[in-house]
């Protein structure tokens, strides 16, 4: 049971993320690719929580991997390595979406219920529920979010990402999930109402 | 309040703040045990568990707007086999010159260089012989080739000792071409691709970068 609530093996320990990054720095392209390989679907999820244009995402991404090329060699280990390339991405996406103009939006909260009403258990439908309901919050509120439950990140590292106090992010992650549970009350579906399993899976 | 419920409400707000750790599975052991205590007793904490891991569960579906990877790797490919491209047409810094002579020309900064330009064309002046009508042609750290002149925009002095591929990334990051150059102080006399540019923002932003130890604009006035 309690192992279940432990930190699971990450991704980096499988990859030599580091390495890949060592050898970036010498100019090693297939190292590159595998970074890229790694890293490109995760940063598309992250992205295409604020944009549904794939040009502009891509963009961002390119634009990411462009500069882990350029600054490999200024990697020196203080963060994961997720976290120095999700906080390169960020500090790109940011400034893309402001200079278009398009962190997406949704309407209101009637929208989001009348979303939820078609069919809660699909995968899809699910995603597309949680999305709308994402869009109801502040953009720093989602990317903080996005980062934490989407990414894996802590909070300290969530901060480092978005270059802000851990207490700002703390207190973003705090009214996001306070706000999120006022929208989405029935998200944990049947189980929660039962309370029988507890949250032990 | 009792103490009881006092310290079952502080517990209770801690452990509402460990539940995001415990989702994304970067709790300790620690964190996890006193996680798994206090859900024993909270049905409050236990239903919003399970509402946060199936928040976790929808975000880490794959994207709906997601690019395709492999033409998106390919387009960075060709990118950086234009800026390979563009290491083969720029001609690399000369070899052998000294490092401590760029960084000293940074430090006598623009003005000096203004009058070292002076003093370099009054000492080509003293040296043309007398009563020779040719003009002379002199060669300062602002010469270029006339009909390239209209085109540089700013100066600027890279250190020689880092890889080509950084100047090569600088020049694209900016959208800057080289008009000419290294002069043999190691000045690049650049200019921009097509489009509006803000020098002076370019100026500005090429000092922030590492490996540029002088940027300049050209006909515009100095910070």
């Amino acid at each position: 049971m309690l192992s279940s609530f432990l930190r699971r093996p990450s991704a980096e320990g499988a990859l030599p993320e580091a390495e890949c990054l060592r050898r970036i720095a010498t100019g090693d392209r297939r190292a590159l690719e595998s970074l890229y390989r790694g890293y490109q679907p995760r940063l598309a999820r992250f992205l295409s929580r604020f944009t549904r244009q794939e040009g502009l995402i891509e963009e961002v991404i390119n634009d990411t991997f462009w500069v882990v090329w350029q600054k490999a060699s200024q990697y020196r280990g203080e963060a994961r390595v997720s976290t120095w390339i999700m906080g390169i991405a960020y500090r790109l996406a940011m400034k893309a979406f402001r200079d278009q103009d398009d962190l997406t939006r949704h309407d209101s909260d009637e929208h989001l219920v009348d979303s939820w009403s078609h069919d809660p258990e699909t995968g899809r439908e699910l995603r597309d529920w949680i999305g709308k309901g994402l869009g109801l919050l502040p953009v720093d509120q989602q990317m903080t979010v996005e980062l934490v439950y989407g990414q894996g990140h802590t909070v300290e590292e969530a901060a480092a990402i978005m270059e802000c106090p851990v207490g700002t992010a703390k207190s973003r992650l705090f009214h996001a999930r306070v706000r999120l549970r006022n929208l989405l009350p029935d998200l944990a579906g049947e189980s929660t109402s039962t309370g029988s399993e507890g949250g032990f899976q | 309040m009792s103490t009881d419920q006092s310290d079952y409400k502080n517990e209770h707000q801690k452990v509402w703040e460990l539940l995001p750790a415990i989702v994304n599975g970067t709790a300790d052991g620690t964190q996890a045990r006193r996680v798994e205590h206090h859900l024993g007793e909270c049905s409050d904490c236990r239903a919003e568990l399970a509402r946060e891991r199936k928040l976790r569960e929808a975000l880490r579906l794959p994207a709906r707007h997601a690019p395709d990877v492999e033409l998106g790797f390919q387009r960075l490919s060709r990118r950086l086999d234009q800026a390979d491209g563009l290491a083969s047409t720029v001609r690399s810094p000369r070899r052998g010159f000294p490092r401590f002579a760029g960084m000293a020309l940074v430090s006598i900064g623009l003005v000096e260089l203004v009058a070292l330009a002076a003093l370099l064309i009054a000492g080509a002046r003293l040296v043309v012989p007398a009563g020779n009508d040719s003009p002379a042609v002199y060669r300062t750290l602002s010469h270029t080739p006339e009909q390239a002149v209209a085109r540089v925009r700013l100066r600027l002095m890279f250190d020689s000792a880092r890889p080509l591929r950084e100047f090569q990334a600088t020049l694209l990051a900016h959208d800057l071409v080289v008009v000419d150059g290294p002069s043999e102080t190691g000045v690049w006399s650049l200019g921009f691709g097509p489009g509006p540019h803000d020098a002076e923002a370019v100026v500005r932003a090429l000092r922030q970068v590492p490996g540029v130890t002088f940027a300049e604009p050209v006909g515009l006035p100095g910070p």
